[in-house]
């Protein structure tokens, strides 16, 4: 028996038999002495890729809904583009195999996507690595082996091509990916569950898998009790999941008729609509290193505002709680520069990286300042440690205020600043730190990283690293008893506010609210509903 | 054949949706459509080819029809490109 543990995005339990997904191996014939007949030959590929994208996203649509289908609509729109073929052709024509070109045109294709300022645009980019495979695989006159049903998919990638022959998958197991990726969503959408970020090299075809899309865990060739375990809880899943699902759209209260929030945590603007259709009573934590990756340079003002406001008002008054840039550490941004650090989790990352940098955050808090007029706009700060960072921002968001105003442009008359609570240093002077804030915000993963001081990605500290410990709950007991006192509200974000355990240690000291990924809104209102 | 000098208006220029909008409208014309930008030669009706070129907001660009009703896509190429593509 093997275990892993990847990223669960797609929640559910499924076992099977794998089905690993082989990439062809591409036979690159290299020069082409037949310039025409090659020619020919990817025209053809393209058309074939194109007419199967089209087939797909209307098997697609029924499954996974009209935002999936138009990914592989977008697709056949692109390869049948005169661009892309004329390219291709003249490549050919000077000589290159009808492969190469393949490589060549799409390369440049994700390259122009990505270079593009409008998040929109960038998010296609991951569009073009699933047009080459498809082209390449019409090339190589293979058709896509069938997916047997009921198995578990193990794949390297999971597209929207393999998502639509998937229809019967029992899960998916992926290499690559994250919860925002497109076959995240897919999945999701899908109802199959799914763990990406699991290295497969050791998984062979036929293996009996196990993947849990609830906690990310995949097991390969389990022992009779494993295997009855997940049974049991596969079927307590499938039996509450229906039974869940009535909890999404209602509002949670604690025993004493005190109302608590189940808001979620966003990483772009497509897990804003994930929140409002999974139930979310708001967005509390709202992260903005989207908006500056994958680029050359920084988005601009009126971009931000776009992005900033059209969060609000999809979210039609519900609170939105917008973090400011959270950089440094091990979140880099390449166009900017970060000093050389022994130990960068120590160092100038979160709101420290932007008091260096006020120029970054001037931008930011504009953009934020002008798009509060279109809901309830909240300014959140990460990785405080201390009162003088919060009066610095502070002074610079009444700055911002005045100089819009100057310029005529309209903002709110109080927009909230608050912080996150994620040093040791943070929840020790919570008290202090409170006369400076509107709201505290914890966020588990960081607090609980730093005050037990052992990282969450090393295995060999796996078992310190644990929220529940007396350590992270008396910190996170001090937060509250601060709030509770300066008169503000607590919201608590983070995967481990989902947690049964915690969850009900936070509704007896008085949460207001707390924040988790859309796909838990609805366990969590239940938990909170069924609590006695 | 007609052309004239244009300034994208809208601070993103040309990405994915305003590129689709000029695309799919000059498809409509039977004439060529080539926006010149700098030293490049963009086929108007080619969604890729226009994203590719990527034009900045600000840039000056020449449109140049050439065909039968060539006056007209000149006017709704005008049209477009001084709305901003509604994002001014």
């Amino acid at each position: 028996m093997k275990k892993y543990s990847g990223v669960p995005v797609s929640a559910g339990i499924g076992m099977g038999k794998a089905f690993v997904y082989k990439e062809n191996a591409y036979k690159d014939p290299g020069k082409s002495d037949n310039g025409e007949n090659e020619q020919s030959r990817y025209r053809a590929a393209a058309e074939t890729f194109g007419k199967e994208c089209i087939l797909n996203a209307g098997k697609i649509k029924e499954s996974a809904g009209e935002d999936a289908a138009k990914i592989l609509f977008s697709h056949a729109s692109v390869v049948s583009d005169p661009y892309s073929v004329s390219n291709a052709e003249k490549l050919i024509g000077g000589g290159m195999s009808p492969e190469e070109a393949a490589k060549k045109v799409w390369g440049d294709w994700k390259a122009a996507l990505l270079d593009s300022p409008d998040p929109l645009t960038k998010e296609r980019a991951a569009d073009a690595d699933d047009i080459l495979k498809g082209i390449l695989t019409a090339l190589s006159g293979q058709s896509e082996e069938d997916i047997p049903d009921g198995c578990v998919l193990v794949c390297r990638e999971f597209t929207p091509s393999l998502a639509a022959k998937s229809e019967k998958n029992a899960a998916v197991v992926a290499e690559k990916g994250s919860s925002t990726s497109h076959g995240a969503i897919l999945a999701a959408g899908m109802g199959i569950p799914c763990v990406m970020g699991v290295d497969i090299g050791g998984i062979e075809d036929g293996d009996e898998i196990i993947c849990d899309g609830n906690t990310g865990e995949v097991v390969i060739s389990p022992g009779d009790g494993e295997r009855k375990k997940y049974e049991e809880l596969k079927n307590e899943y499938e039996k509450s999941r229906e039974d869940v699902k009535k909890y999404a759209f209602m509002t949670a209260e604690s025993g004493n008729g005190h109302k608590i929030s189940v808001m979620c945590n966003a990483g772009n603007p497509a897990d804003i609509e994930r929140c409002i259709s999974s139930g979310g009573d708001g967005v509390g934590l709202f992260r903005t290193e989207f908006l500056f990756s994958e680029r050359e340079y920084p988005p601009d003002e009126d971009e931000q505002y776009s992005v900033y406001r059209d969060a609000a008002s999809a979210l039609c008054g519900r609170e939105l709680v917008i973090r400011t840039l959270d950089t440094g550490g091990d979140k880099k941004i390449p166009y900017y520069s970060y000093p050389r650090e022994d130990n960068p989790f120590l160092g100038l990352r979160g709101i420290r990286y932007c008091i260096k940098k006020p120029e970054i955050l001037r931008i930011q808090i504009r953009a934020i300042l002008r798009a509060a007029l279109f809901g309830d706009v909240r300014i959140m700060l990460p990785m405080v440690t201390a009162e003088d960072e919060i009066i610095k921002v502070r002074n610079l968001v009444a700055g911002c205020r005045r100089e819009l105003r100057r310029e005529g442009v309209k903002v709110p008359e109080n927009v909230p600043v608050g912080i996150m609570i994620e040093t040791p240093a943070a929840a020790l002077t919570a008290k202090e730190l409170s006369r400076h804030c509107d709201f505290f915000s914890i966020g588990t993963n960081d607090l609980t990283q730093y005050i037990m001081a052992a990282d969450r990605g090393n295995a060999e500290v796996r078992e310190l690293y644990d929220t529940m410990s007396p350590a992270v709950l008396r910190a996170v007991e001090m937060t509250f008893t601060a709030a509770k006192e300066a008169g503000i509200p607590c919201h608590v974000c983070g995967e481990a506010a989902a947690d049964e355990e915690l969850l009900s240690f936070l509704t007896e000291l008085g949460v207001d609210a707390v924040s988790v990924s859309p796909a838990r809104i609805a366990q969590t209102k239940k938990v909170l509903f069924l609590k006695p | 054949m007609v052309k004239k000098e244009f300034k994208i208006k809208n601070r993103q220029g040309i990405h994915m949706r305003p590129a689709n909008e000029f695309a799919s409208a000059m498809g409509e014309f039977t004439c060529e459509v080539t926006v010149v930008c700098g030293d490049n030669e963009i086929n108007g009706k080619s969604l890729m080819n226009m994203i590719a070129a990527g034009i900045r907001g600000g840039s000056t660009v020449e449109v140049v029809c050439d065909g039968e009703d060539e006056e007209k896509a000149l006017e709704k190429a005008g049209e477009l490109i001084n709305s901003g593509f509604g994002e001014i």
